[in-house]
């Protein structure tokens, strides 16, 4: 711009003027594609992102109808988009109004209107019309909207076309404008079918890798990694095979997929006699969006782990073993001892936020390491009906208390789930010096619950 | 490294020509033996772990737990805080990496962690259901270079799978850390370092608990060494239980029979 270059310049004109600049060539495609990644980027402040086709330059159109209230507003809810944009290497002028076409005339004549801030007062060009009616409409010396509704409307189509009558009444709001959505993509996918059943797990591996290969080389050139594989296996035996494949991060490395398909080949039963493989990426994530770690690090704290073993590892283990027994142990404020405890899976980690979660160390009540399922009867020997245990009987020998701390006493309301519960623990030392921790239902049996390891 | 190893390789050749086989093969393991001693010897300032403990480091031949190796922590009775004494010194080796946690038998409970100095954000638990899929588990939380301490619970195990998860631990660099049953004492391991921990009775009104922890088998040292620990109720902090009492302790009245050092310890 300070050079005197314009949108329009010709090329060679540009080059005299900056001869130092690159100079690319202009690929509306490419642009439009951008567009659309950042119009599905937008779902996270509005359900409805469509863009707006109209004009030679297009721009993104957000439904916020019911949205502003969750951003504490309006203006707040454009600067989280601004900045969002900003991050991701744009600068977007942000426009909020009730129609499509004010907003749009807003964002983009908005400065050109002064101090008078109406619509009236925008230039023609804010009507989202084309280049050559504008030039038309100055000939008339017709320059802000304002002039034009001022002129019959009956008479103006005749004069320039319908287009500028259905254009003024899109940005008052006299005719409907819908947004068209932009969706999300297809997931990729790759397939493979034949008439010779085959059965044998390495045919079925040198499938596998050419469909996976095939999905990730439709991924790379979208930047996109593989998080979710979810395999179809056709049988003429049996009933379709569904196997899914959960990736902690997006990746595109070919190897480590089919170390995860091993794996669940390897435990999964696979159909005889398989006529068909269907391979779908049923969940893909930017590659420059994956996580660092898993873990947070403190300073103190040396790193000398790999970059990504862990993540590999977490892999490995939760296509051999499922999603459910690969976790990580969250504290709940839970009083039961068998619901302080929820497991969550690394997929999963969103739901972090619905419940509160005490994971911050420290000395609370002390714990046992073991903790049984279901707590186990015992016999129980105490001098006074409800007094301290003396003596227990578990697995056929007999424990000797020498030591017993003071009851804890943990009651839940009669609203939980499986009702009131009350029952009183005891932490006990036996003449040998090991530890357990029992506890009283109500006054009447006892119970062991875990072992102090 | 491959012209160094040629005349190596070539007086090999010659050796097995003139000596008889098992000659040949007991000349061989000598040199890989020492072989092994001087790659210990090289990387001792990265590869060994405190236990945190002084006095269990004491009683260690490299003072602490070598990383790539594993321990084996047998408890003689249930309760007897083996896997107290074992998370407190995998806090050591967490600082190095995550801590994965091998649960084959569904009973770990997490909320003990805090208190034993865990990081529950820096911890993997594994919930694997079937005997197989646990020590898969171990072995490959054992190869993955990331990781800082793997703990595992495992009742029988045939020595060829502990050989497995020896060479899976030496090939990487973390600890790998077994808490077995009583009856594993009787066994033959591959563990490096083999612990016993045996409760004892702890006085009245103290508010901890007493471990004697011996050294049942250290590599390159000297076994059947042991301490008495102490664990508190309240932090779980593991220290060196005092031997003697105050010299200014009030003994025991007449008539009452001292039966350990313990007992004057209780009673001062």
């Amino acid at each position: 711009m300070r050079q005197g270059i314009q949108p329009g310049t010709p090329l060679a004109e540009a080059q005299s003027l900056l001869d130092s600049a690159e100079f690319i060539l202009h690929d509306e495609q490419a642009d439009l594609l951008e567009l659309e990644k950042l119009a599905r980027a937008c779902h996270l402040y509005s359900p409805h992102v469509g863009l707006e086709h109209s004009c030679r330059s297009h721009c993104l159109v957000l439904d916020i109808t019911g949205c502003a209230s969750l951003f504490k507003g309006e203006f707040s809810l454009a600067q989280q988009i601004l900045i969002e944009l900003m991050n991701r290497g744009f600068f977007a002028h942000i426009a909020a109004a009730n129609t499509i076409g004010a907003a749009w005339g807003i964002a983009r004549h908005g400065h050109e209107a002064g101090a008078n801030r109406t619509l009236r007062s925008l230039p023609v060009e804010a009507l989202r019309i084309p280049d050559q009616l504008v030039m038309q409409l100055r000939e008339f010396d017709l320059f802000t909207i304002g002039q034009l509704t001022q002129l019959p409307k009956d008479e103006l189509p005749s004069r320039f076309g319908s287009i500028l009558t259905e254009r003024l009444d899109q940005m008052l709001g006299m005719h409907e404008e819908l947004i068209v959505p932009v969706l999300d993509p297809k997931p990729v996918s790759a397939e493979w079918s034949t008439d010779e059943p085959i059965c044998h797990r390495k045919a079925i591996r040198s499938i596998c890798t050419d469909l996976i290969s095939e999905i990730l080389d439709n991924l790379h050139p979208q930047g996109e990694g593989l998080q979710r594989l979810t395999a179809t296996l056709q049988s003429e035996a049996s009933d379709p095979v569904v196997l899914e494949i959960g990736l902690t991060r997006p990746v595109d490395s070919l190897p480590h997929v089919m170390d995860l398909v091993d794996l669940k080949i390897e435990t999964e039963p696979i159909p005889e006699w398989l006529v068909g493989i269907r391979l779908e990426a049923s969940a893909t994530a930017p590659l420059h969006l994956r996580q660092g770690t898993l873990f947070t690090h403190t300073p103190d704290q040396e790193l000398i782990r790999n970059d990504d073993s862990i993540e590999r590892l977490i892999d490995r283990l939760t296509a051999r073993l499922g999603a459910e027994a690969v976790v990580r142990p969250r504290l709940l404020p839970e009083a039961l001892p068998e619901k302080a405890v929820r497991f969550e899976s690394f997929s999963n980690s969103a739901s972090e936020k619905k419940t509160t979660i005490v994971d911050s160390p420290g000395h609370g009540p002390t714990r046992p390491l073991e903790l049984f399922p279901e707590p186990q009867p015992i016999e129980v020997i105490s001098i006074t009906p409800d007094g301290s245990p003396v003596r227990f009987y578990w697995k056929n020998r007999t424990c000797e208390v020498t030591h017993c701390t003071e009851p804890e006493r943990i009651q839940t309301g009669w609203w939980q789930d499986n009702g009131c519960c009350r029952r009183d623990y005891y932490r006990v030392e036996t003449r040998t010096g090991s530890r357990f921790w029992l506890f009283r239902n109500g006054n009447t049996s006892w119970f062991l619950h875990g072992v102090f390891e | 490294m491959i012209p160094s190893e040629l005349p190596y390789a070539t007086r090999e050749i010659s050796l097995r020509e003139t000596t008889p086989g098992w000659q040949v093969i007991k000349e061989l393991r000598s040199r890989l033996r020492r072989f092994k001693h001087c790659i210990r010897a090289r990387s001792d300032y990265v590869a060994v772990v405190s236990t945190g403990i002084p006095a269990l480091d004491a009683i260690l031949p490299d003072h602490g737990l070598r990383r790539g190796t594993l321990c084996e922590w047998i408890g003689t009775e249930p309760g007897s805080g083996v896997a107290t004494l074992a998370l407190s010194v995998a806090t050591q080796a967490q600082k190095k990496g995550p801590l994965v946690i091998v649960d084959g038998k569904g009973k770990f409970y997490p909320a003990a962690l805090p208190s034993t100095g865990v990081e529950l954000t820096e911890t993997i638990l594994v919930r694997p259901k079937s005997k197989y899929d646990e020590l898969f588990a171990i072995e490959q939380a054992l190869r993955c270079s990331g990781v800082g301490t793997v703990l595992g619970f495992i009742d029988r195990l045939r020595s060829q799978q502990f050989r497995r998860l020896q060479l899976a631990a030496e090939s990487s660099t973390a600890i790998g850390m077994l808490i077995r049953p009583s009856f594993a004492r009787k066994q033959n391991g591959w563990a490096d370092v083999r612990l016993l921990a045996s409760p004892q009775p702890s006085p009245p009104e103290a508010f901890c608990r007493f471990v004697e922890l011996r050294c049942l088998y250290a590599k390159g040292g000297m076994a059947n060494r042991s301490i008495d620990l102490e664990v508190s109720d309240e932090t779980n902090d593991v220290r060196l239980a005092a031997e003697l009492s105050d010299s200014t302790c009030v003994l025991p009245t007449s008539g009452t029979e001292i039966s350990s050092v313990r007992d004057i310890r209780a009673v001062g």
